[in-house]
């Protein structure tokens, strides 16, 4: 096992700030201490090779964990581990087989251009010069940034230098990598290239990767598991081609709706009830439903029956549907039947 | 012995990518090498404001504060040329930019405080070494090859002192976050270290000789150039230097893990 | 169209000034470690340190360095001490920095003046660090009678007072322009680390100007920070008179007439060549 959470906890001292002229004294002579808990009791194991998704509402505990696993900073209770040694006491040997990309955070220098930084790590990481030359040569190819890697950082684009910072965590070919947000912020196309490239040496190299971000398609396109934060508790882990199976069998229906239409009220929730169809959101003009495939039929002429609708949309029940209503109440979806459930 | 070459090929690295930044930065390069020799000249015109109006400070003649001053120079210039990263300590542990420290391999002490080679304070280093190499010819004597190995044995004091003190001093933040310890103590020991150590009180002379070990950064090494120490002295002085580094290098690693990152 | 009447500019300013300096004051207090050595022990230790190096020049009681006596120099380097801490700090302003970020776009787009945050960050200086001198001066006036020096006379004292707050506000106009040199400049913290020395040594914190030599002296009296520093201390000991301190308001208001054109310019200079980090 490669990376291991037994019970693990951690836990931040952080005071309260009181408000007005009284808050601004006792602030500073009597603060007022509180124990904020970012992971509770996580149980997590992942294999070599694995691609997994870390997913969570802000503050459910993503990084923390993160930081906790990669030996960042230590756990408050329990254990952590990465390649069978304490996470908090990795040793330069164990540190050569790892790396990290923090979305927010640059780990390269700011002020120098992107192949210098390389070269530094190439030193940090005892990398032979010719197999430097050969990875940086097709990474900045694979990622189509050639062309820039002459360029200070700070005069790339966002996308560049996720590409970059992306190029240099891979630059000693770690054997498991964490992402923290890496496409946050990025348009289609650099999420797209960063996506696939992630996806190729996952495949290639049997890199081991754990992946956070908010956006589900850089989950559904990439991991093969997943697994859900929700206030610091692993809420679901678990195979996410099998979460997909569940949510594939239903269709979101948007209907935009004629000004002069009725719009919609709650009295209206028992003619969809026997159809199995709920409501997911609603604006004065823009209806969203989730409703089981097999009776759309059914459904849409009664949606015709009921509003004047200006247009409609059927699609695929989106997976981030089901993510939010599982931030939202808080409960993990029950295992499918042949499913076997890790947390 | 590999460790060790590991990490001369870290500086020599450090070294190359400081040189590319400074590159960049043109006109950074040639303030900050006026903005030394500004701080140079303030020294000397102070101390030649005061030499108007005395003959000795602390026993120190003219001739022998100016060996002082070289000694100070080019303490300060080591302690630009390798160590201006300690400077940003404070803050890049509020932030938690030292997040990747734990994570890549080699000496965090080294990777850290050795990172921002600063190509301009060489320039200063080549002053501050032609103002001792002039102080020390005003001096009575001839040059000998034993003289010679003196000055390298307190240059070599004076710079591993510095990188101590350097370490020293961040140690502080790790207990209070975000106080500016680190700068305000490295604030207070250079302007302790600029005057001759004699000046003060017999205690606070031992403090600064023994315990926060100042006076080596100039006094020291300056003293046992002019013999003003004897060798013997000197070797005892240093030898317990060299092992209070090693203790603060000790005492920073285990603050290094205490060290919780930024919360988030 | 609202009926509400839009504030004036100058009432605009006063409000967002009142703000942002509550703003700046509850910053300050976040670090308490941080509060104490920055606010109460920055500036302290040169002024100790030369006392000891005056001590060993002043050994007899007829010894003498120009005019001062032994007693005389502890008395003027306290009062320099306490002078420089009134003075505007070099990094209570990182305006550099957020130029060099590009932190400072965001409040291009407000309709809000930006020299006016920067103004709080110099009120609340001033406040903060007028309370400490206040506090120091009880403590060090209790304890050390015989050492502290005493005003000459009650004029003397606001005159003192007058001068280092208008010399305060010319070296925080200066850390400004430097600051806004970063719109030019990658960085300037160089810059702002030798001006910070370099008026020191001009405001004779360590030295009086009155024992150096007579060229420089005479140069540095048409020079600001002569006069936030040396003169006041020399104001409040009765080394100087009334007819100093109006050639002191004068050259602080002349310098503070050339260094606000200066500012207004720059900025603007500034502003126009600003494209910010990234791409």
């Amino acid at each position: 096992m490669l990376i291991r959470m037994a019970d693990a906890g951690k836990t931040f001292r952080v005071w309260r700030r009181k408000e007005g002229l009284k808050g601004f004294f006792t602030n500073f002579v009597a603060r007022e201490w509180t124990q904020v808990t970012a992971l509770a009791n996580v149980n997590l194991e992942i294999r070599r090779g694995e691609f997994v998704g870390l997913i969570g509402a802000n503050g459910a505990g993503k990084t923390t964990l993160i930081k906790c696993v990669s030996g960042i900073t230590p756990v408050s209770s329990g254990s952590a581990s990465l390649f069978g040694v304490d996470s908090f006491a990795l040793g330069d040997g164990e540190k050569r087989r790892l790396a990290l990309v923090m979305g927010q955070r640059s780990q390269l220098w700011w002020d120098l251009p992107a192949i210098d930084s390389f070269r530094l790590l190439r030193e940090i990481y005892s990398i032979p010069s010719e197999l430097f030359e050969r990875r940086v040569e097709e990474a900045a190819k694979r990622l189509a940034v050639t062309e820039k890697l002459q360029r200070q950082l700070r005069q790339l684009s966002l996308g560049e230098r996720m590409k970059m910072e992306i190029i240099g965590a891979f630059l000693h070919e770690p054997d498991v990598v964490f992402l923290d947000e890496p496409t946050i912020g990025l348009d289609l196309v650099s999420r797209e290239t960063i996506r696939r490239y992630l996806v190729e040496l996952n495949r290639e190299r049997g890199a081991t990767i754990v992946l956070t971000s908010h956006d589900m398609e850089d989950i559904e396109e990439t991991c093969r598991r997943l697994v859900i934060l929700r206030q610091g508790r692993v809420l679901f882990d678990g195979d996410l081609v099998g979460l997909k199976a569940r949510v594939y069998d239903r269709r979101s229906i948007e209907i935009h709706l004629e000004p002069s239409s009725r719009a919609w009220d709650d009295s209206l929730a028992p003619r969809l009830a026997p159809l199995g169809a709920t409501l997911e959101r609603s604006a004065p003009l823009t209806l969203l439903f989730s409703v089981p495939a097999s009776n759309v039929q059914t459904f849409v002429p009664l949606l015709f029956e009921l509003f004047q609708i200006r247009d409609l949309a059927i699609e695929r029940h989106p997976l981030e549907l089901l993510i939010r209503q599982i931030f939202q109440s808080g409960q993990a979806p029950a295992p499918l039947p042949a499913e076997e459930p890790k947390a | 012995m590999g460790a060790l070459l590991h990490h001369l090929r870290l500086a020599r690295e450090f070294a190359r990518v400081g040189v590319i930044r400074k590159s960049q930065f043109r006109v950074e390069f040639l303030t900050q090498v006026v903005m030394d020799a500004a701080w140079y000249l303030v020294h000397i015109v102070t101390f030649e404001i005061l030499y108007a109006h005395t003959e000795s400070i602390a026993g120190w003649d003219r001739a022998q504060i100016r060996v002082f001053l070289g000694f100070l120079f080019l303490s300060d210039a080591f302690w630009m040329i390798w160590l201006g990263q300690s400077w940003h300590f404070g803050r890049e542990l509020k932030d938690g930019v030292l997040d990747s420290l734990r994570l890549r391999p080699g000496s965090p002490i080294f990777v850290y405080f050795f990172q921002r080679f600063s190509l301009e304070a060489c320039i200063n280093g080549l002053m501050a070494v032609a103002w001792l190499v002039w102080a020390l010819s005003g001096l009575e004597g001839s040059f000998s090859l034993g003289g010679l190995a003196l000055l390298a044995w307190a240059l070599a004091l004076s710079f591993w002192t510095r990188t101590v003190l350097s370490v020293l001093f961040t140690i502080a933040e790790f207990r209070a976050i975000n106080s500016d310890l680190s700068n305000v103590a490295w604030e207070v020991s250079m302007t302790l270290s600029d005057r001759p150590v004699d000046v003060f009180p017999l205690r606070f002379r031992q403090l600064l000789t023994s315990i926060v070990p100042v006076a080596a950064l100039s006094t020291l090494p300056a003293a046992l150039v002019l013999g003003r120490i004897t060798p013997l002295e000197g070797a005892l002085h240093s030898a317990w230097i060299f092992v209070l580094g090693l203790g603060v290098f000790a005492w920073w690693k285990r603050s290094f893990r205490g060290y919780t990152s930024a919360l988030g | 169209m609202s009926g509400a009447a839009v504030p004036s500019a100058l009432v605009r300013d006063v409000r967002l000034l009142a703000v942002a300096l509550v703003y700046e004051l509850r910053k300050v207090t976040t670090w308490r470690a941080g509060f104490v050595v920055r606010e109460l022990m920055r500036g302290m230790w040169r002024p100790i340190v030369m006392v000891f190096v005056y001590r060993t020049i002043l050994v007899q009681p007829t010894d003498r360095l120009g005019s001062y006596d032994f007693r005389g120099m502890v008395a003027y380097l306290v009062l320099a001490a306490s002078f420089e801490k009134l003075l505007f700090h070099q990094r209570g302003l990182d305006l550099s920095d957020q130029i060099f970020q590009g932190y400072v776009t965001k409040y291009l787009t407000m309709p809000l003046r930006f020299f006016v945050l920067a103004l709080a960050r110099f009120v609340q200086h001033v406040l903060l660090q007028g309370g400490v001198v206040v506090l120091l001066w009880c403590v060090g006036a209790l304890l050390l009678p015989y050492w502290w020096p005493q005003p000459a006379s009650a004029l003397a004292l606001v005159e003192a007072a007058v001068l280092v707050l208008l010399g305060s506000y010319c070296y925080f106009l200066v850390c400004f322009l430097v600051n806004v040199l970063a719109f030019w400049l990658d960085v300037v913290w160089t810059l702002s680390a030798m001006t910070s020395f370099v008026f020191s040594f001009c405001a004779g914190v360590l030295v009086p100007v009155s024992v150096m030599p007579a060229m420089l002296r005479d140069t540095l009296e048409w020079l600001f920070p002569y006069w936030a520093v040396n003169a006041p201390a020399e104001l409040f000991l009765g080394r100087l008179g009334h007819a100093d301190f109006l050639r002191g308001i004068v050259v602080l208001g002349l310098t503070i007439v050339l260094l606000e054109l200066v500012r207004q310019i720059l900025w603007r200079r500034g502003l126009a060549k600003y494209v910010g980090a990234g791409m």
